[in-house]
C-alpha cells in the first residue's frame, strides 16, 4: 500500500468511527410523541447491571432507565440520560450539569450533607463476597488484623468498612472488577458490596468465591436532588408513590430482577422495592 | 558517503526478529494469564462489539480534535516564550508551569465543573477537547521551544549572512531543522494524548475506556474487556508512530 | 573600494575584541587581507564590515558610505554582500543546488528558473557538476567550501567577505580554494578576508593589515609588509611563523 493510500484509508476509517460514535446519543423520553418542555437531565453510571447498563446495541438499559422513562412520562417532560463515572455524579449535580441522580445511590448521612434525597425506592444491604477458602463466615470475621478487605472508592461499602473494620487492612479500588479480581486471586479475603451484585459475582466465580448474602447493613436507594430543589423533590416523591401504586415496581422486578427475586425469597428476605418509608 | 537506502519491508533478518519478539510476548502473556484462577468468558464480549466501536470512534474524534488544537496552542505558547514582550514571555511560562505541574484529572475536574460551569459552557465534548488540548499544548510548547533553541547559532548566522530577514530565517532555516528534531518527542506527546483521553469519562464523555468498562460490567466480567481495549488503543497509536517514522525518514539528512 | 575605519570599538562582555581600531589605507583597495594572531580581532572586524555585528562605538565607511546601524539598512547591506564562513555553514536540510538557488529566489528575487540556472552555472564553474542534488552532509570538506563560496558569490555581491576560508581544509584542498579566490579577485571582485595563509595574503591581496589585541598594529601593501615589517609585534609574528618553515 502506498503512503497516500494508507493515509486516506486511515482518515476514512477515522471518519467512519466518528460517525458511529455520534450515533450514541443520549436517550430521551417516550419515542413517538415527545413531551414538550425542558429536558430533565438524569445522571447515571452505566456500569451497574441490571440497574444501569447498556444493551448490546449500546443503548442505556436497565431498571433505572425504565424508571427514568416512567418519570418523564409522569412529569410530561422529555428526559436525557447522561452517563458518567459514579465519582462525578455528585459534583455534576451540584454544579447543575444534571438535574437528578438515579444511579443506585444509597441515601446516607454523609451524602445528605451535600445533596438531598427523594423517598427511597429500594431496600438492599451490604453483603460479603468472600474467597472460598478464606474462612470468612460473617462480618464479624472480617474485623481482624490479618484480614485484607477490598472496597470500591466512594461506595457505602467503603464507608462502612472504614468505620467498622478498623483492625483489618483495606484496599480501595476505583472500579468494581478490580475488587472482584482481588478476591478471585486470593489477594483479598473479601469484597464489601451490595447484595445483588455479590450474588451475581459469586455465581460467575463459583469456583473461587462464595457470597454471604445476608445483608449486615440495610441500605436504601433514592434519587439524588440538588439541595434546595424542593419542587423537583416533591415531584419525584409523587411519582414514586404513583408508580408503586400502579404496580410499576412489580413489572420492573419481572423484567430485570427475576433471578434476584427468587434468590431473596428463598432466603426469607423481603424483596427490594419499597413504598413510602421515612427518609433517612 | 552515500547513505544506504532501505526498503520498507526487508524480508529475512527483520521479519525473523519481529516474529521472535511477538512469540516471546505471547508466551509471557500466556504464562501470566495461566496463573490466574479466573474463568474467562469471551463469548459475551463479542455481543458488545457495538459498544466498543462507539467508544473507539469517540476517542478517535476527540483525540484528533485535541491534536489539532494542541498544536495551535503549543505553537502560540512557544512563540510567546521566544518573543520580545516580557508580558507574553512570562504569561506563557506561567501557563506552561501550571499545566505541567498539575495532574490532568485535577485540570479536568476544575476545568469542567468550575470554570466551564462559570462560563456557562455545557457541552462536555467541546470542553473535553479544549481541556485535553490545553494540557497537551503545554508539553508541546516545551518540545517546540527546545527544538527551535537547538538549531545552532551558526546556522542562524549563515542565514543572516545570506540576507534572510527574520521571517525568512524562521521559514527556511529554523523551522525545517527544528521540525526534524522535535518529531520523536511530538509523536510521544500525541500518543500520550490518546491515552490521556481515557480520563474524560469523569466529565461524562463515554470514550473508549468507559465503554469497555460498561461492557465489562454488563457481562459481570472483570478482565475480558481490557484486551480489546488495549488492542484498540494500539490500533490508534501504532499508525501515529508509523507516520512519524515516515516523516523522520523523509526529513532525514546527515549533519 | 575606499575603506575608512576609525576608532572602532566592539566588546563582548568584558572583552574588547576591537579596541579603538583604526584602519585607513589611504588608497583604493581591491583585496584587503587581515592577518594576525587568533583573538586579535580579525574575525570581529570582518563581521562588522559585513554587517553581522554592530559596533559599540566608532565609524566605518566603505566607498564613502557609512556602515548602517538601523536594522533595515543593515539587512540591505548584508544582502549586497557575500559571506563565507570558516565552517562553511551550509544549510544541511536542503540540496547543494537549493543552498545556492534559495537565496537567489527569496532574497534577490530571481524567478525559479533563473535562480536555478544561475546556481547551476556557478556551481558547475566550481566543479560541482554531478553533486547538485546531494545534501551537504554527503560532501567532503573541500566540496562544501566550494558550495559555500558559490552561495556567497552567486548574486554578484558588491563585497565578498571570507573568514579564514582555508583553515578547516586539508593542505591539498587549500590550494584549490585559493585558486578560486584568486580567480575571483582577478575578475574584479572586491574581497576582504582573514587568513593564516601568509603566501595567500601576499600573492592575492593588494593591501594587508596586521591586527593584534583589537587594534591595527601595521598595514600596507603586501610587499612592504612581508619583506620589511616595521613594528616589533609584526616582526615577532613572522618570526614565529617562520620557525616551522619546511
Amino acid at each position: 500500500m502506498t503512503r497516500s493510500t494508507f493515509f486516506r484509508s486511515f482518515l476514512a476509517l477515522a471518519c467512519c468511527l466518528g460517525l458511529v460514535a455520534c450515533s450514541d446519543k443520549p436517550t430521551s423520553g417516550a419515542a413517538q410523541d415527545e413531551p414538550l418542555g425542558d429536558p430533565l437531565v438524569i445522571g447515571m453510571d452505566l456500569t451497574y447491571p441490571p440497574f444501569e447498563t447498556k444493551d448490546t446495541k449500546g443503548k442505556p438499559f436497565g431498571v433505572s432507565i425504565d424508571m427514568a422513562t416512567a418519570l418523564g412520562e409522569h412529569l410530561g417532560r422529555p428526559i436525557e440520560i447522561k452517563p458518567m463515572a459514579f465519582n462525578g455524579l455528585i459534583a455534576a449535580l451540584k454544579t447543575g450539569n444534571i438535574d437528578l441522580i438515579l444511579s443506585s445511590m444509597t441515601a446516607n448521612e454523609k451524602r445528605s450533607k451535600s445533596i438531598d434525597f427523594s423517598d427511597p425506592y429500594l431496600r438492599t444491604g451490604l453483603s460479603i463476597l468472600a474467597g472460598k477458602d478464606a474462612g470468612v463466615n460473617s462480618a464479624a470475621d472480617l474485623d481482624q488484623a490479618d484480614r485484607r478487605i477490598a472496597v470500591q472508592i466512594g461506595t457505602t461499602g467503603e464507608m462502612y468498612a472504614r468505620d467498622q473494620f478498623k483492625n483489618a487492612k483495606l484496599v480501595s479500588f476505583d472500579k468494581t472488577p478490580a475488587c472482584v479480581m482481588e478476591v478471585v486471586n486470593k489477594r483479598a479475603d473479601a469484597f464489601i458490596f451490595d447484595q445483588l451484585s455479590v450474588f451475581k459475582f459469586s455465581q460467575k466465580h463459583a469456583d473461587t468465591t462464595i457470597g454471604l448474602l445476608k445483608p449486615f447493613q440495610e441500605e436504601f436507594w433514592a434519587f439524588g436532588i440538588r439541595k434546595g430543589n424542593d419542587e423537583l423533590r416533591t415531584e419525584v416523591n409523587d411519582f414514586l408513590a404513583a408508580f408503586g401504586a400502579a404496580g410499576g415496581f412489580d413489572k420492573l422486578a419481572e423484567t430485570h430482577l427475576a433471578e434476584e427475586k427468587a434468590m431473596l425469597e428463598s432466603m426469607g428476605i423481603p424483596f427490594l422495592f419499597v413504598t413510602k418509608e421515612p427518609s433517612p | 558517503m552515500v547513505p544506504m537506502e532501505r526498503t520498507r519491508w526487508n524480508t529475512g533478518r527483520e521479519v525473523q526478529v519481529a516474529a521472535g519478539l511477538i512469540l516471546a510476548v505471547a508466551i509471557c502473556s500466556a504464562t501470566v494469564f495461566q496463573k490466574l484462577s479466573y474463568q474467562w468468558n469471551w463469548a459475551v464480549m463479542v455481543d458488545y462489539w457495538r459498544v466498543f466501536l462507539m467508544g473507539l470512534g469517540l476517542t478517535v474524534v476527540i483525540s484528533l480534535g485535541a491534536l489539532v488544537v494542541s498544536i495551535v496552542i503549543g505553537v502560540a505558547l512557544a512563540a510567546a516564550q521566544l518573543s520580545g514582550s516580557v508580558v507574553l514571555r512570562w504569561s506563557a511560562r506561567a501557563y506552561v508551569e501550571l499545566i505541567r505541574g498539575t495532574p490532568l484529572l485535577v485540570q479536568l475536574l476544575i476545568g469542567y465543573f468550575v470554570i466551564a460551569n462559570a462560563l456557562g459552557l455545557k457541552n462536555e465534548f467541546v470542553v473535553g477537547v479544549v481541556l485535553l488540548s490545553v494540557f497537551a499544548g503545554a508539553y508541546l510548547a516545551e518540545i517546540l521551544r527546545g527544538g527551535v533553541a537547538s538549531v545552532s547559532a551558526s546556522q542562524i548566522e549563515a542565514a543572516r549572512a545570506v540576507g534572510f530577514d527574520r521571517i525568512q530565517i524562521f521559514r527556511f532555516v529554523t523551522a525545517p531543522q527544528a521540525l526534524r528534531r522535535v518529531l520523536p518527542a511530538m509523536t510521544g506527546e500525541f500518543v500520550s494524548l490518546v491515552k490521556n483521553s481515557s480520563l474524560l469519562s469523569v466529565i461524562g464523555i463515554q470514550e473508549f475506556t468507559y465503554q469497555a468498562q460498561v461492557a465489562n460490567a454488563a457481562t459481570y466480567n472483570s478482565l475480558e474487556a481490557f484486551i480489546p481495549l488495549a488492542l484498540g488503543y494500539l490500533a490508534l497509536t501504532l499508525p501515529m508512530a508509523g507516520v512519524a517514522a515516515w516523516m523522520e525518514r523523509k526529513l532525514r539528512y546527515e549533519d | 573600494m575606499k575603506i575608512e575605519v576609525r576608532n572602532l570599538v566592539k566588546a563582548f562582555g568584558p572583552v574588547r575584541a576591537l579596541d579603538e581600531l583604526t584602519l585607513v589605507p589611504g588608497r583604493d583597495v581591491s583585496v584587503l587581507a587581515l592577518i594576525g594572531p587568533s583573538g586579535g580581532g580579525k574575525s570581529t572586524l570582518l563581521r562588522v564590515l559585513g554587517g553581522l555585528e554592530i559596533p559599540d562605538a566608532g565609524s566605518a565607511e566603505i566607498d564613502g558610505r557609512p556602515l548602517p546601524i538601523e536594522p533595515l539598512a543593515l539587512l540591505a547591506h548584508r544582502r549586497r554582500n557575500g559571506f563565507l564562513f570558516q565552517a562553511y555553514n551550509l544549510f544541511p536540510h536542503m540540496s547543494v543546488l537549493e543552498n545556492v538557488a534559495l537565496p537567489l529566489r527569496e532574497v534577490h528575487r530571481l524567478n525559479a528558473s533563473d535562480a536555478r540556472e544561475r546556481a547551476e552555472e556557478v556551481l558547475v564553474g566550481f566543479g560541482m557538476l554531478g553533486h547538485l542534488t546531494k545534501n551537504p552532509g554527503q560532501l567532503s570538506g573541500g566540496q562544501q567550501q566550494r558550495v559555500a563560496l558559490a552561495r556567497a558569490i552567486a548574486h554578484q555581491p558588491d563585497l565578498l567577505l571570507l573568514d579564514e576560508p582555508t583553515s578547516a581544509l586539508d593542505p591539498e584542498l587549500k590550494a584549490e580554494i585559493l585558486e578560486l579566490v584568486r580567480a575571483l579577485a582577478t575578475t574584479g571582485q572586491r574581497i576582504i578576508l582573514t587568513t593564516h595563509e601568509m603566501g595567500f595574503a601576499r600573492h592575492v591581496a593588494d593591501h594587508v593589515a596586521f591586527l593584534s589585541a583589537g587594534q591595527v598594529v601595521e598595514h600596507g601593501p603586501p610587499q612592504s609588509m612581508f619583506e620589511s615589517p616595521q613594528s616589533p609585534a609584526l616582526q615577532r609574528f613572522f618570526a614565529k611563523l617562520n620557525s616551522f618553515r619546511v
